[in-house]
């Protein structure tokens, strides 16, 4: 009897396990519907139900409409669920609202398509700043922001800041700040990224609103986050470190960087970036008196002065020519194009002084009052051939040439035009 | 004996059909074998943190493992067979493929110190950037390789999100547009690079690789679209010319297939693209002269010489001016035209008013004064109630028709 019982029980279990399977395998998914024309893809997306479950094929773990969903927040779970690592489940979403999004856009755009060659004629697409305020631009404007608020309802605002290229800013400050102890390191750059992401959510949070106003509220905020990001800088770091930090992030500091052909030691660098940040500092100093033009001048080019002769003397008279050789405009001018054909700066130098000498005879035969028009044209016209003659001979023909298309406006200037 | 046989037969088929239902509403794991030629994702894939929905507890099946796969071609194949549309496969795996190159670009950073000297920094910049070069074409071609088109992620931000974008390359489907801007990026890297190596002082050697770098693009180009795609594409970039060489159509009829005609002229005389990869090289006043004329000259062929007439008119500030007050106040197009060839025919009969030295002062300021009362009167006639408006704008040269000319120095009179 007990046995009869078991088999009657068994017998049942089994059709009910084949009507769940033959049930499971017919349950197909229902097709995503696009948005209606005239309803807001945000809304679309955020208020449709999931679809329907679906079992996946054979032998394998889901079919993506199980995942799927009109609705990005269980979109977002579902591939959560599934294991999906962050970074993938966001580029998925993304690459879902920008294909939404996209259709939404050509939508708008499609009529304009034909309007193209008529637009170029109107130059309708030169004025891009004017785009925005036009019936399209606005359109697209409103869009553009509907789309930034759905990834951030979806993403949250970190996604913003990953399209802002956190990644990429993090590297950059670790270079910056590798000087620093490891740990301080760290701290400092947490402070900073904290901060970016303060800026990049009220910038957002402005990108919102009509024409992106800013309110006094606006501006007050952004002073106290600065603040409190000084604050935390001048607490974690040791005043040693506080001052290093200011110098290399002085203004003065990247001199170096711009000066080709000097080569400053660390001991030249530190002395001449104090001396640079005092010589700017004294320029313009904080709540110094107001100077009329004439005062202000005078007193930059004692500034200037006492600038050249300290340096004169923190360097000595070899490396503070080279300093300036290397400030020379022109001199850089003539050994880009000697650096280009791998020459050496000998040569460069010797092109600057034609160049030099070629401008200081041609000087003093412009201001020459007693010279008749016709000698000065003609003395003019020998200076450049001179000139032209003896850089071709130190530069080789082909040097020349391309001297010329890049640094040979003076010599055509030597001769006034007629 | 043979009811308790039935009955383990029966027991076994339950068993089975447990086993299947479960397998099916859960997915069975299936063991992924990288086919030979495999490509391989990044470590990264495998080594992402998966996350749980609920308490941060990992689920303890993770369906996304058995379809993530190091081999770029397995994991492609698993997104299609579990249903993942195309368009979301490619954008999956392209992105996959920018993080993975970026982390990569991220190792082995060069450290600057403040004291280091341009030439160092110059000579360590190019070196790093030679590196993500051979880093990004390495990507691009992994690109490729998998989806057979160049895509990449960025071009598709820029086509999303960029307006002019949309509307210049707009007449091409989405795929092919991003195909596109992605090739052009692609050549524009290419062509800055060379100009980075050579410090931008361009000598011959240069230029012929950069040509080379262009016909390539070119060619590639013309491959990835049908020739009349092509054609428009070269016209679109091709307009770039107007602007760049400031030439209106201001008050000119001319139909949509005559502008696109006068671009394609154009191209002989300044190929905007070609700029694109190899700068035009510095050109005198004499040459740049030289060559609008011909264009010019083309331009009345096309046009005929009436509409040419209409065309040089464009090209006068002074009528674009009023052109655009007529078309502010909503007046004819003849209100324009008739307002500005009063005001040109007003200054030249000013200046040689001015210039006419048989009148005295006397008669100068009476003549002058009546030409600007002539002139007044003509264009009040021409714009009716706009008249105001203009005086307070654009009109403002009416007040300085009777202005006697300014004494030239040393014949000042007291």
């Amino acid at each position: 009897m007990k046995t009869g019982l078991f088999i009657g029980f068994s017998l049942v279990l089994n059709v009910a396990l084949a009507a769940a399977i033959i049930l499971s395998a017919k349950n197909r998914p229902v097709p995503a519907r696009p948005p209606a024309a005239g309803t807001s893809v945000a809304d679309t997306i955020r208020q449709s139900p999931a679809p329907v479950d679906d079992s996946p094929l054979p032998g394998l773990p889901f079919h993506w409409s199980q995942i799927a969903s009109e609705n990005l927040k269980i979109y977002r779970d579902h591939l959560r669920a599934i294991g999906c690592p962050e970074p993938t489940a966001r580029e998925i979403i993304r690459a879902v609202i920008n294909e939404r999004f996209g259709a939404q856009r050509r939508n708008l755009l499609a009529p304009l398509e034909d309007r193209y060659w008529d637009m170029v004629m109107r130059e309708e697409l030169v004025r891009r700043q004017a785009i925005p305020q036009s019936e399209w631009g606005r359109e697209l404007t409103a869009l553009a922001a509907e789309r930034q608020r759905l990834i951030v309802d979806v993403l949250g605002s970190d996604a913003l800041a990953a399209e802002a290229g956190q990644p990429t800013r993090r590297a950059a400050l670790e270079l910056r700040y590798a000087w620093l102890p490891q740990e301080k390191r760290d701290r400092l750059i947490d402070l900073e990224e904290k901060y970016q992401q303060q800026l990049v959510g009220w910038a957002a949070n402005l990108g919102l609103r009509p024409y992106g106003a800013s309110t006094d509220e606006d501006g007050n905020r952004l002073q106290e986050w600065q603040k409190e990001f000084d604050e935390s800088e001048k607490q974690l770091l040791a005043p040693e470190e506080l001052a290093e930090l200011h110098l290399r992030e002085s203004d003065a500091a990247d001199w170096a960087g711009s000066l080709p052909g000097f080569d400053p030691s660390e001991d030249e660098w530190r002395a001449m970036t104090k001396l640079r940040s005092e010589l700017d500092e004294g320029q313009s100093p904080p709540g110094g008196p107001e100077l009329t033009e004439e005062e202000r001048m005078a007193r930059q080019s004692e500034l200037q002065a006492n600038f050249d002769r300290t340096l004169k003397e923190i360097l000595g008279p070899d490396r503070f020519a080279q300093y300036e050789l290397a400030n020379n405009g022109q001199f850089q001018e003539v050994r880009n194009i000697t650096q280009r054909y791998g020459l050496p700066d000998s040569v460069a130098m010797a092109a600057f002084e034609i160049q030099e000498t070629a401008l200081a005879s041609a000087r003093q035969v412009a201001e020459n009052p007693d010279l008749s028009p016709e000698t000065r044209l003609a003395t003019l016209t020998s200076i450049q051939q001179e000139a032209e003659r003896t850089l071709s001979g130190t530069l080789n023909a082909e040097v020349f040439s391309t001297y010329k298309e890049y640094s040979g406006d003076w010599l055509k200037d030597l001769v006034p035009a007629q | 004996m043979k009811l308790p046989r039935f009955l383990a037969v029966s027991l076994m088929c339950n068993l089975a059909l447990a086993a299947i239902f479960v397998a099916l509403r859960q997915g069975g794991p299936t063991k992924m074998e990288a086919p030979p030629s495999a490509i391989f994702a990044p470590a990264t894939l495998e080594m992402a943190p998966s996350l749980s929905v609920t308490n941060g507890i990992p689920a303890p099946v993770v369906p996304w493992r058995q379809i993530a796969s190091a081999d770029y071609r397995q994991y492609i194949a698993n997104l299609r067979a579990v249903g993942c549309p195309d368009w979301l496969v490619r954008d999956i795996i392209v992105a996959d493929i920018d993080d993975f190159y970026q982390q990569k670009a991220r190792t082995d950073p060069v450290y600057v110190a403040p004291w280091q000297g341009a030439d160092e920094r110059r000579k360590e910049s190019r070196n790093r950037s030679k590196k993500l070069n051979t880093l990004r074409q390495e990507k691009r071609a992994l690109v490729k390789s998998l989806l057979g088109y160049e895509w990449d992620n960025h071009a598709n931000e820029v086509w999303h999100q960029d307006f002019l974008t949309t509307l210049t390359f707009g007449f091409l489907t989405d795929d092919r547009a991003v195909q596109v801007l992605s090739l052009q990026e692609q050549y524009a890297e290419a062509g800055q690079n060379i100009r980075e190596d050579a410090n931008f002082i361009l000598i011959n050697e240069d230029r012929t690789r950069l040509q080379a770098l262009y016909e390539e693009l070119f060619a590639e180009t013309s491959r990835l679209l049908d020739p009349s795609e092509f054609d428009e594409l070269q016209l679109r970039a091709q307009q770039g010319f107007l602007i760049a060489n400031d030439i209106h159509f201001d008050g000119v009829t001319m139909s949509r297939e005559e502008l696109r005609e006068l671009v394609r002229i154009s191209r002989s005389f300044q190929d905007m693209d070609r700029n694109e990869i190899i700068p035009f090289p510095p050109t005198s006043a004499t040459e740049q002269e030289r060559w609008r004329t011909a264009f010019d000259a083309q331009v009345k062929t096309l046009l005929g010489p009436k509409r040419f007439a209409d065309y040089q008119r464009a090209q006068d500030f002074n009528f674009r001016e009023i052109f655009a007050f007529g078309r502010q106040n909503n007046l004819p197009q003849t209100a324009a035209i008739r307002v500005y060839e009063g005001r040109r025919n007003a200054e030249e009969q000013a200046d040689e008013i001015q210039k006419d030295g048989n009148l005295s002062p006397e008669e100068r300021a009476a003549a002058l004064v009546v030409l600007k009362a002539t002139t007044l009167n003509a264009i009040a006639s021409a714009l009716g109630r706009s008249y105001d408006n203009y005086q307070a704008g654009p009109g403002q040269w009416l007040g300085a028709l009777a202005r006697p000319a300014e004494p030239q120095a040393g014949n000042e009179t007291q």
